[in-house]
């Protein structure tokens, strides 16, 4: 069985991603393209962002489909040291306050 | 280069108070960003149309943006080259949809005097973060929009970076969060805002990490960090906390940040110290 797998490159599709409301917006478009891949790649090369938008975007997905499934469907990649542990701590926050 | 003092600001506050309702405001030999941001937020709420700036001075203040922030033609033209080469002028903070060009704009002049990527990387982190909740929290006059100034000093080894706002003020905006009601009353407002956790949004998904953040990145790098909101005060310089009570308010809330240029900043570092919620470990996502 082949798994589709879709690379979407967050500062190609998203000009700005900053507020809570581009956060949205990005949200609605991986669950978009989650109806039509088994998985998504999220590139975050050259990409700044915000912990409004991050949490909005990723830490609500996140919070709505669960570790494991999140884990399973969303590869992120192209994430700094810092990206990372800020990931890390928004996405589990949002977890543990479920 | 030596950093801004807590007395610094207090007494160019005072001596703008002065300009205001006296009409002479002395300058300082040497002004900083600060100087601008504060001085163009209260000409601009005093709607002042009558401004004559010595013409030792009145370069700089064209170059750092005065009369363009507080929407004045300038007496003195300036190239935009010249400004955008060595500081970033007074920027007014319109919109949330800003914030992030804003951010940039000013790594565009502090990313070279930065350490290495990870430091200009964590700075541009804190910046947005402070930025953006100049929107979130502080519920701003639509027409006397926040101020941003920044400034590096390659020879002193230092970079300041200040923001000045008209809104309610940080005691108001945590005050929206009834658990903090308490701690409120006995607490300095501007040293609570810096702790891990502390919003005035907590149901609508705030984190309030923008004070933290820049509380810990400063202290990491030994740099300065001065916030007045209304008439609170806290300062951490050098890892040296201080507070107090300001005889003469700010309309707003006003930060300040001085690092040095030549120390290294690692917000990774600072996010791993942050708490995880229990049963989560930092290898919890696949990364």
């Amino acid at each position: 069985m082949k798994t589709s797998i879709f690379k979407l490159i967050i500062s190609d599709i998203f000009k700005q991603t900053s507020t809570r409301a581009e956060g949205i917006e990005a949200r609605e478009k991986i669950l978009q393209l989650l109806k039509t891949h088994d998985r998504l790649e999220l590139d975050f090369a050259n990409t700044q962002i915000t912990v409004s938008f991050i949490d909005e975007c990723l830490g609500v997905l996140a919070e709505n489909m669960g570790k494991e499934k999140f884990n399973q469907k969303i590869n992120l990649t192209n994430i700094s040291p810092t990206l990372k542990s800020l990931l890390t701590h928004i996405m589990t926050r949002r977890l543990g306050s479920q | 280069m030596q950093k801004t003092s807590v007395q610094d600001i207090t007494s160019w506050i005072e001596n703008i108070n002065n300009g205001l309702t006296g009409g002479t405001c002395y300058a300082p030999k040497f002004l900083k960003p600060y100087h601008f941001v504060t001085l163009a937020l209260e000409l601009k709420r005093y709607q002042e149309k009558d401004i004559q700036i010595p013409d030792a001075l009145a370069n700089y203040a064209a170059a750092m943006g005065l009369w363009d922030a507080i929407e004045l033609p300038s007496p003195i033209g300036m190239s935009k080259n010249k400004r955008a080469s060595t500081f970033f002028p007074i920027e007014p903070l319109k919109s949330l949809n800003t914030v992030q060009n804003s951010a940039e704009k000013i790594m565009g002049i502090l990313k070279s005097h930065c350490a290495d990527k990870n430091t200009a990387e964590s700075m541009s982190c804190m910046l947005l973060e402070l930025l953006e909740n100049c929107f979130a929290h502080a519920a701003i006059d639509q027409d006397l929009h926040g101020l941003v100034c920044a400034q590096p000093w390659a020879n002193g080894k230092l970079a300041q970076i200040a923001l000045v706002d008209s809104g309610i003020g940080i005691r108001n905006s945590l005050g929206e969060n009834p658990e903090l009601r308490s701690r409120l009353d006995g607490e300095n407002c501007c040293e609570l805002a810096t702790e891990y956790g502390i919003t005035g949004k907590p149901q609508k998904g705030h984190t309030g990490y923008g004070l933290t953040l820049a509380r810990d990145l400063i202290e990491q790098n030994g740099g300065n960090l001065i916030i007045i909101s209304k008439s609170e005060l806290f300062q951490s310089c050098e890892k040296k906390p201080h507070k107090q009570y300001c005889e003469l308010p700010w309309h707003g809330t006003l930060i300040l940040l001085e690092l040095n240029t030549d120390r290294a900043l690692d917000s990774a570092d600072v996010f791993n110290k942050w708490p995880l919620p229990k049963g989560y470990t930092n290898e919890d996502f696949d990364f």
